[in-house]
């Protein structure tokens, strides 16, 4: 499946005490979910945290899904996180939507948590910035991620005349001159932090650099 | 409640999450959360919590998926206040 989903929680935007509160992290993690915490990674890391990754894990697996299902509607104790491993710099793991099995890696770190998702477990195709601003209002956030992201596409296609725009279901599509390039984007922002995620395999991008 | 009495409460619900005060003050049935209040996603369950107080009432976890704008916002707190 060729998509893009991504998510960022600003840690310092958070209301720790309420996240702790069972009235609002049940409707984020289920019980079995909660279980798994505590048995395995209640030493790893504080509760809030765990359910703002949660958070992100399923927001980020949301946006991928809806591509494909531009009705699906968020519903987070109905997606389903399959365990979550701990690699010393990440946690990788999958989560379940319906039918659908997607791939989730999370980063967590002094000040955000930030997760991506893809439909394979193969993450190398996936290029992702996370950056942090100046201003948290959401004009700012729109402005800063589409300059990060344009930034980083000029490397890619230079002297291309790139612009994004968004397209009737809200999600971003980047356009060089009138083509909408193939490119699957997913755009994030929480509190100072602005993020985009989109994948874009070696093979591609060799061929885009031929037709350049 | 009437729905307009709804709508003046649920003004001050989401007015804590909004930067985008013109939207606060021009609500309608179709004034999306997200797209049009530019309210995070990240505080939608804030929202729910805060509007179950508001107005006295406890929202399922379906009806809490519906309440995407104005309109179903106020759609699933006037069902839960005639249930009570």
């Amino acid at each position: 499946m060729n998509s893009a989903g991504n998510d960022i929680v600003a840690l310092t935007a958070i209301d720790v005490d309420r996240t702790r509160r069972p009235k609002f992290y049940s409707r984020i993690i289920s019980p079995a979910e909660q279980e798994f915490y505590s048995a395995q990674l209640s030493k790893l890391i504080p509760f809030e945290h765990f359910v703002w990754l949660a958070w992100s894990v399923k927001e980020s697996a949301y946006k991928f899904l809806k591509r494909f299902d531009p009705e699906l509607i968020f519903s987070p104790t109905k997606m389903a996180m399959d365990g979550l491993n701990f690699s010393g710099e990440c946690f990788e793991g999958t989560v379940r939507s319906g039918d659908h099995v997607l791939f989730s890696k999370s980063f967590i770190r002094q000040d955000y948590i930030f997760s991506i998702t893809n439909g394979e477990e193969d993450l190398s195709d996936i290029h992702c910035a996370i950056k942090k601003i100046g201003s948290s209002k959401p004009d700012d956030q729109s402005r800063a991620v589409r300059e990060l992201l344009l930034r980083k596409l000029g490397h890619i296609f230079p002297e291309s005349n790139l612009q994004i725009i968004k397209n009737p279901h809200g999600w971003p599509v980047i356009m060089r001159e009138d083509e909408k390039l193939p490119i699957p984007v997913s755009f994030t922002h929480h509190g100072n932090f602005v993020a985009y995620t989109f994948q874009l395999s070696s093979a591609s991008w060799k061929a885009h650099e031929e037709i350049l | 409640m009437t729905r307009q009495e709804i709508l003046n409460e649920l003004k001050g619900v989401v007015a804590p999450y909004t930067t985008n005060k013109e939207a606060l003050n021009n609500l309608s049935d179709q004034t999306d959360l997200i797209a049009d209040l530019k309210i995070n996603s990240a505080n939608l369950v804030d929202i729910i919590i805060d509007a179950e107080a508001r107005y006295n009432i406890e929202i399922d976890y379906d009806s809490a998926d519906k309440m995407l704008n104005v309109g179903s916002c106020i759609d699933v707190i006037s069902e839960k206040l005639n249930q009570k």
